[in-house]
């Protein structure tokens, strides 16, 4: 037996209660927070000492004068 | 003529006043004088390209390139000239990063040249940097641009800000989330 009108639509508990018992528990999951970033502290020390050698790296030798060269090609 | 090399540890007003001048006499006829500008700005340029592209032979093509385009256009130039070349050069390795995935599109994974090296280089190259190319190659360009920026070639916030025409936070989270992604990558090899 109905017992009213609305008992039909999806949003009434009453016919999907489902439904309605996940939604709160999905918007959670969307505002979960991400935990901090922790540094590794070895694998950070291995790559600052790699990109501090790549710092002191410089254009080949006689780069400028090739580019000048090239002017004349063009 | 010695070539003067000291604009680029000056501060940028003084550096501008002195590019200028170059760029001037450039315009005026003196081509070799765009060698002053290519000795000038060659090295922390050439330490972007390679360190987005993984490679000396197309960080230096790249460079090559980007200097022949900007002698050509260099009456176009209007504020600083070393952030003017800059963006020729980054727009470069972006281009260059953007073909080269496009090319590799369709191989399997493992078969990725995630440096991009040729076996020469690699051959070179220690285990941390081989990895550290690797990783970095399987970032997005906007967070693999801004670790290099920073790391690599050891500017400012501010500076970086200044060249890339976004804020310092938003460079402070990119380079943030580059780190994050390197480490996701990294780690079990390094832990």
């Amino acid at each position: 037996m109905m017992m009213h009108s609305e008992s039909l639509e999806p949003r009434d508990p009453a016919v999907a209660p489902e439904a309605v018992r996940q939604a709160p528990a999905a918007e959670v999951d969307d505002r979960e927070v991400v935990p901090p970033f922790v540094e590794n502290v070895a694998l950070w020390s291995a790559i600052d000492a790699e990109t501090a050698r790549m710092r002191a790296m410089t254009a080949p030798t006689g780069f400028a004068a090739r580019v000048l060269a090239g002017l004349d090609r063009r | 003529m010695p070539v003067d090399s000291t604009a680029s540890s000056l501060p940028p007003s003084d550096s501008a006043d002195l590019d200028q001048a170059v760029i001037d006499r450039v315009l005026a006829g003196d081509r070799d004088a765009f060698g002053i500008l290519i000795e000038r700005y060659s090295d922390p340029l050439y330490r972007h390209a390679h360190g987005m592209t993984g490679s000396a032979d197309v960080a230096e093509d790249i460079l090559q390139v980007s200097f022949i385009k900007a002698f050509h256009h260099l009456g176009e130039v209007r504020g600083r000239f070393d952030a003017w070349v800059f963006r020729i050069v980054a727009n470069g390795c972006k281009d260059w990063l953007k073909n080269i995935r496009r090319t590799h599109l369709s191989y399997e994974e493992d078969d990725q040249p995630s440096g991009y090296e040729t076996p020469d280089e690699e051959l070179d190259r220690g285990e941390i940097r081989r990895d550290l190319d690797r990783a970095l190659a399987a970032l997005p360009s906007s967070l693999r641009e801004a670790f290099v920026m920073k790391h690599v070639e050891g500017r400012s916030y501010e500076e970086m800000a200044e060249l890339l025409d976004t804020t310092v936070g938003a460079l402070k989270m990119r380079v943030h989330r580059a780190r994050e992604a390197l480490q996701k990558l990294l780690e079990d090899r390094y832990s």
